[in-house]
C-alpha cells in the first residue's frame, strides 16, 4: 500500500484533485488520506480559552467544507471521508505530516496557467524542496491509463523508474519512454518513434531508452513506445497533452528558471515529480 | 434552432457545409444556404452560383440517410423564385419534412446581405468559412467574415481549413454566459468529437473567488454530460496572445455578448487579427 496524503482546499484545483485521486486506485495500490490546512491570516489573537475557541471554531468550519468538497466529487474512496484538519501554517503542518504520518506520496492540485508565475512558486516552495516523498501535482481531470516517463541526458533513471514502478504496481497502464532535449536557438525540433529501430544517429538517447526499458522490464512492467523528441517547451507539452500522467525528476535547481521547468509549467495533466 | 450556412464558390465553402450538415443532424435545425451575387452582374441572376448553390444542397442531404432526414430529400431542378427585388429562393420543401432547408441567393455587398438575412430569418448561428492563407478574404470582397463576426447579433462560427479540430477553447464571461452558449459548446465537442478546455480569466495571477466559483460550475456541468473539461488560467493581459497562438487543430471560442468582458478587452480590431491571422477556426458566442 502506498501511503498518499491529499492536500485539499475548499477550491476548484482541489476539486479536480480529488477526482483524480478517485481514479488512481484502478492503476495503484493507494491508501488515500486527506488532509486540509486552515490557515489564520495574522496572528491568532490571544491565548489559551480564547484561542481554543478560535480554533475549534475554524476547525469545524474547514471540515464541514472539505466534507461538502469530498460529498459533491461523489467520491467512493472511504478513507478520505474522514480528512485530518489542522490549523496553522500550510507548508509547515503538511511537511510535518508528511514526516510524521512517513507518507510514500504527496498529492495536490494546482489549476493550470498560461503564466508560469504560481507553479513555479510552487515548485520553489519549501514543501516541495524538503518534502521526502515524490509529489503528484495534478492540474487537469484525466485517466491516467497513458503515462510518458520523461528524461534527458543527465537524468538518474534509476530513482525515476523505481518511483514509478513503485507506485503504480496494477496493469492496464499503457507506458511510453519518451527521451527529451530542447533545440539551440532557431533550430527546428524533430520528433522520432524508435520503438522498433534504432536510430543511426541519437546513440545516447537510445542507450537511455534501452536502459530505463530494462529497469522497467525487471519491474515487471512493459513499455510501449520509445520516442526521441526535442522541441521547444510549449511543443513538448502539446505532445504530452495526451497522455494523464506525466513522470519526470524534480528539477535540480527550482530557483533558476530553465527550459525543463518552463516544460514543467506548461504540461496540462497530471505530473509526478519523482526525487533524485 | 436555425442556421444560417454562408457561402461562396470556394472549396471552403463546400467544407462548411459538410460542418453545417453534420451539425444540423445533432441540432435539427432549420437550416438557410445563402450565396451572394454582385450588383454588377448583367443577367440579373447568377446562374453559376445558383448551380453551386444546389451543389451544396446536395452535398448537405448527402449527410443523411433517408429514413433519418428530416429535410425533403427530393431535389427540385427548377430555378429559383425570385421572392423580393434581388432575392431568389427554393425551398424544396415537401410536407413530410420536418425541417426547413432552403436554398437563397442574395444580390449586393456580402457583409450586408448576410447580416440582413440573418437579423430577417432571427438566425442563432451563421456559420461561414475562410482561408487564413489568404487573409480570410471571400471572393471578391476583403474582411466577410471577419465584418459579419463582429456586427452580427447572433453568434458567428468561422471555420478555416479542412483539418479535424482536436481542441475547443473556451473564453467565457464567467458572468454572463448564458445556457445556450454552454449548449452550443456541448454540440462542437460532439460535432467534432474534440476535447475541451475553459479558459478562467485572472489579474494579476489571482482567479477571483466569484469566478473560481463560476468554472467550478461549468466544470460540473459538463462533467454530468459525460465531457471532462480542461481548465486554463490565462491574464486578461495575455489573453490576445494566448488565443492568437492557435492551429488548424483548435477551435477558439469567445463570448462576446453584450456588456461581456471579452467585448471590452478583444475590441472589434483585435477580433479582426484573429480571425484573419490565427490558424484556429473562432465560434463567437452572442
Amino acid at each position: 500500500m502506498i501511503k498518499t496524503l491529499v492536500s485539499l482546499n475548499a477550491d476548484l484545483a482541489s476539486d479536480i484533485a480529488i477526482r483524480y485521486a478517485c481514479r488512481l486506485p484502478q492503476f495503484a495500490d493507494l491508501n488515500l488520506q486527506a488532509i486540509h490546512v486552515e490557515e489564520v491570516e495574522g496572528h491568532s489573537p490571544g491565548t489559551g480559552w480564547v484561542r481554543n475557541t478560535l480554533e475549534r471554531g475554524l476547525l469545524y468550519t474547514a471540515q464541514e467544507e472539505i466534507s461538502d468538497l469530498i460529498r459533491a466529487t461523489r467520491s467512493s474512496y472511504h478513507t478520505l471521508d474522514t480528512p485530518i484538519i489542522r490549523v496553522g501554517e500550510r507548508e509547515d503542518e503538511l511537511l510535518r505530516e508528511i514526516k510524521d504520518g512517513s507518507y510514500d506520496l504527496f498529492m495536490e492540485g494546482i489549476l493550470n496557467s498560461f503564466s508560469p508565475v504560481n507553479f513555479y512558486r510552487r515548485l520553489q516552495s519549501g514543501l516541495y524542496r524538503q518534502a521526502p516523498c515524490p509529489v503528484l501535482l495534478v492540474k487537469n481531470l484525466a485517466v491516467p491509463d497513458r503515462t510518458a516517463i520523461l528524461f534527458r541526458d543527465h537524468t538518474d533513471l534509476a530513482p525515476l523508474v523505481s518511483t514509478f514502478s513503485k507506485i503504480f504496481t496494477k496493469p492496464g497502464q499503457e507506458t511510453d519512454l519518451i527521451h527529451f532535449s530542447f533545440p539551440d536557438p532557431g533550430r527546428k525540433g524533430f520528433k522520432e518513434n524508435v520503438t522498433d529501430a534504432e536510430p543511426s544517429s541519437r546513440k545516447n538517447a537510445y542507450r537511455l531508452l534501452e536502459d530505463a526499458k530494462a529497469m522497467l522490464l525487471e519491474d515487471s512492467r512493459y513499455p510501449n513506445e520509445s520516442w526521441i523528441i526535442q522541441n521547444t517547451p510549449e511543443k513538448l507539452s502539446e505532445f504530452l497533452a495526451d497522455y494523464g500522467l506525466v513522470v519526470i525528476q524534480m528539477p535540480r535547481n527550482t530557483f533558476q528558471k530553465s527550459r525543463a521547468m518552463e516544460l514543467l509549467s506548461h504540461v496540462p495533466t497530471a505530473t509526478l515529480l519523482c526525487r533524485r | 434552432m436555425r442556421i444560417l450556412v454562408a457561402v461562396d464558390k470556394n472549396s471552403y465553402s463546400a467544407h462548411i457545409v459538410g460542418e453545417a450538415a453534420r451539425l444540423a443532424a445533432n441540432t435539427w435545425a432549420d437550416i438557410s444556404i445563402l450565396g451572394i451575387q454582385s450588383k454588377n452582374n448583367k443577367t440579373g441572376f447568377d446562374k453559376s452560383l445558383s448551380d453551386t448553390l444546389f451543389a451544396y444542397r446536395e452535398n448537405f442531404l448527402d449527410h443523411f440517410a433517408d429514413e433519418d432526414c428530416p429535410y425533403a430529400k427530393k431535389v427540385s431542378d427548377k430555378k429559383p423564385e425570385e421572392i423580393r427585388k434581388g432575392i431568389w429562393e427554393e425551398t424544396g420543401s415537401s410536407q413530410s419534412a420536418k425541417k426547413n432547408l432552403r436554398v437563397r441567393l442574395r444580390t449586393g455587398n456580402p457583409v450586408k446581405e448576410i447580416l440582413a438575412e440573418a437579423n430577417e430569418e432571427e438566425s442563432d448561428l451563421i456559420v461561414l468559412g475562410c482561408d487564413s492563407t489568404n487573409g480570410c478574404a471571400w471572393e471578391d470582397a476583403a474582411g466577410v467574415p471577419q465584418k459579419v463576426a463582429n456586427d452580427a447579433a447572433c453568434s458567428v462560427l468561422v471555420v478555416k481549413k479542412e483539418e479535424r479540430i482536436k481542441r475547443i477553447y473556451c473564453c467565457l464571461d464567467h458572468d454572463r454566459t448564458s445556457q445556450e452558449s454552454l449548449e452550443m459548446i456541448n454540440q462542437m465537442v460532439t460535432l467534432y468529437g474534440a476535447k475541451l478546455t475553459i479558459v478562467g480569466l485572472t489579474e494579476n495571477e489571482i482567479l477571483k473567488a466569484d469566478v473560481e466559483k463560476k468554472l467550478d460550475n461549468i466544470l460540473r456541468y459538463y462533467l454530468a454530460r459525460n465531457i471532462e473539461p480542461w481548465i486554463e488560467l490565462v491574464e486578461i493581459s495575455a489573453l490576445e496572445s494566448y488565443i492568437a497562438r492557435g492551429d488548424h487543430s483548435r477551435l477558439m471560442t469567445l463570448w462576446m455578448g453584450k456588456k461581456s468582458i471579452l467585448e471590452k478587452i478583444l475590441p472589434k480590431s483585435k477580433v479582426n487579427r484573429l480571425i484573419k491571422g490565427s490558424e484556429s477556426s473562432v465560434l463567437i458566442l452572442r
